[in-house]
């Protein structure tokens, strides 16, 4: 089986399971924070996805906008990390489309694009924070807690 | 002087040649009245016309001029001198009013030429704009082209080497640790890209703080040794201990040292490679990376420097091996207030000298003035002093923030933990919108920062002045904004011989 055949949630939940991994609690809740990353790019989807995982998130992910929506219609995430340039519907697109859905628009989402030209219409289409890629994954951890974190004095 | 009796006649003389003036009686067998005047006036002569006539009522006389004519004379009260005077007058006016109308005439002509040179301006400003836009959007999509692979690859790299897919030994997590420094190496060339596009919109900055010279230098030696043991070259650092710290930009001296090094080992021959630090001034300190390949010609000295002079934007790498490297190279040297220089023999090798400043306000607010004089523009550049202070500690999240906030050529100095002094290229005017334009990235950052916003900064204007020799304007204003100072020593003292000024500045 080559790397690109590999189902990310496969191989990344047995590496976990071996792994010292715990949940992560957000605000006294117990159950772990539940992150969505909709990014076009199987590699990067997937690196996160593990990253994520071992620091004891629950993470799904899609490949575009359009699915994004389609799974936060599905279930509860607690926070969504967006790229921009996605086939289909992009980032911004499906950004605008939460925040006019009331079941959605409460759902912090997290912008992580290469481009700094992207930051500037992410804030202002309503992300709570802006990430460059290449990024450190512990930026992207401080940043997920942080916007769970507020979403949850909001409520 | 001619005489005819009808004003036919006087249009058939008219014919064949032009007077000087008419002397017109308004009352002849063909014409009658004023009308008189415009049938003369009709044949678009430049002739004086002096109309004339039996009625006296001086009310004529406005209506005559009116029509056309240049005086009008009673023959009742008119002399024969009064007339002879007003012939006289009137031909003298007449030769005004021509040069008058050819000096408007030509005042239009060129008018009408600059109206449609700025309308050419226009149009090539705006395709000027298409190209640099397209030219920008080419950047911007090649860098976020290049950062998803490098992305990847540092995600990755990290994920093996924090053991998340499998054990892992100590010596396999080392390399996998130089892999992502690599890629965030190659990610700053990537910024270096967008940072080339921006340095000539004058948008590039270099973020200076206090560091230790050594320590870059190890460091960089230490990303190169595996590039050097493939050459068989031996890196030798020969530091002199207890230097004083710098005033630099770690990463722009990091990427100059690297490039330089880098130019060594491949140009080396194999033999070893040298670098040294010393202090070479009271406000100097200066790194030698020494080869002993095979030198550098005069002649292609000359054209290394000639392509690389200040004021020379174009950045060539046609230049097999000479390209962008030292480019880059010499650029980050000037951006640290310093220069990168070069010493070279035929056969014995190469030396490449690039000083930085001493961590020291006096020397460092000079080399920054020095160095805005080192413009190639013939006017002095105008610098705002102002300060910048905050109300409480930040680490270093304030001054990385001024320091993003200013230009190229804008300088800012930490004077402690909470207070920085700012050197504005800049008059009174654009001072106030770069203090508008702070306030909005202010907000952008806080936007932007998840463990809270940023402390408020509290700017304060000392005044503006000019840069030149005599730096008395600037160093009252400086002692304005944070107390005595000593006077300024010019570092290059040959600048100022060279400049020729006027008496007060």
């Amino acid at each position: 089986m080559s790397f690109e055949e590999m189902n990310p949630h496969e191989f990344s939940s047995t590496a976990v399971i071996d792994g010292p991994s715990k949940p992560k609690p957000v605000s006294g809740i117990t159950t772990p924070t539940r992150v969505l990353i909709a990014e076009d790019e199987f590699d990067i989807r997937f690196a996160t996805s593990l990253r994520l995982k071992a620091a004891g998130f629950d993470v799904d992910g899609v490949e575009n906008g359009e699915e994004c929506l389609r799974r936060l219609d599905q279930s509860h995430y607690d926070v969504v990390l967006m790229d921009i340039r996605m086939p289909k519907m992009d980032g911004l697109t499906a950004m605008s489309r939460m925040s006019s859905d009331p079941a959605m628009a409460h759902i912090p989402v997290i912008v992580v694009s290469a481009s700094m030209d992207d930051q500037e219409h992410a804030l202002d289409g309503g992300a709570r924070y802006f990430i460059r890629k290449p990024f450190a994954s512990e930026s992207l951890q401080e940043a997920i807690t942080s916007a769970c974190e507020g979403t949850d004095l909001n409520r | 002087m001619s005489t005819v009796e009808t004003i036919a006649e006087a249009i058939q003389w008219t014919e064949e040649q032009t007077p000087s003036a008419i002397i017109l009686d308004l009352n002849l067998p063909d014409s009658r009245g004023f009308n008189t005047i415009d049938r003369i006036r009709e044949l678009d002569l430049d002739s004086v016309i002096i109309a004339w006539s039996g009625d006296a009522d001086p009310g004529l006389f406005v209506d005559a001029v009116a029509h056309g004519a240049d005086d009008f004379l009673c023959k009742g009260t008119a002399s024969a001198a009064m007339l002879h005077r007003s012939v006289l007058q009137n031909l003298e006016r007449v030769k005004h009013v021509r040069k008058i109308r050819k000096l408007v005439q030509s005042g239009k002509r060129k008018s009408e030429a600059i109206e449609r040179q700025s309308q050419e301006l226009t149009a090539k400003n705006k395709q000027l704009q298409y190209l640099y836009d397209s030219a920008q959007r080419f950047v911007n999509n090649v860098s976020h082209d290049l950062r998803t692979p490098l992305c990847v690859i540092r995600q990755y790299a990290s994920l093996l080497a924090d053991g998340l897919v499998g054990p892992i030994q100590d010596e396999q997590r080392n390399l996998l640790r130089i892999i992502e420094g690599r890629v965030d190496g190659l990610n700053n060339m990537v910024d270096d890209m967008l940072d080339y596009s921006r340095h000539q919109n004058g948008m590039l900055s270099a973020s200076r703080q206090s560091c230790d010279v050594n320590a870059v230098i190890y460091r960089v030696i230490e990303q190169l040794q595996n590039r050097a043991a493939i050459k068989t070259t031996a890196l030798i650092p020969e530091c002199q201990p207890n230097l004083p710290a710098s005033f630099c930009d770690v990463e722009k001296l990091e990427r100059c040292l690297l490039n330089l090094m880098t130019n060594a080992i491949k140009f080396g021959q194999g033999n070893e490679v040298f670098i040294r630090s010393k202090r070479t001034a009271d406000d100097e300190i200066a790194i030698e990376v020494q080869d002993s390949g095979s030198g550098i010609s005069p002649e292609q000295l000359q054209t290394m420097f000639e392509r690389f002079s200040r004021g020379h934007q174009q950045i060539r790498s046609d230049e097999k091996g000479f390209g962008l490297g030292l480019s880059i190279a010499r650029e980050f040297a000037d951006l640290n207030l310093g220069q990168l220089t070069v010493r070279s023999i035929i056969d014995e090798g190469s030396t490449f000298v690039c000083t930085v400043p001493v961590d020291q306000r006096t020397g460092v607010v000079t080399r920054h003035l020095n160095r805005l004089l080192d413009d190639n523009s013939d006017e002095f550049p105008v610098v705002s002093i102002l300060t910048a202070s905050v109300d409480r500690n930040e680490e270093r999240e304030v001054d990385i923030f001024l320091n993003y906030l200013l230009r190229v050529d804008d300088l800012v100095y930490p004077l402690s933990d909470t207070k920085w002094l700012v050197i504005l290229r800049s008059d009174e005017r654009r001072c106030e919108e770069f203090t508008r334009r702070s306030l909005k990235e202010f907000n952008d950052i806080n936007r932007n920062r998840p463990q809270g916003p940023l402390c408020e900064i509290d700017w304060e204007h000392f005044g503006s002045a000019a840069v030149c020799s005599d730096r008395i304007a600037i160093d009252r204003l400086i002692t304005k904004a944070i107390g005595p100072v000593q006077c300024f020593h010019p570092h290059r003292r040959k600048d100022f011989q060279s400049l020729s000024l006027p008496v007060s500045c």
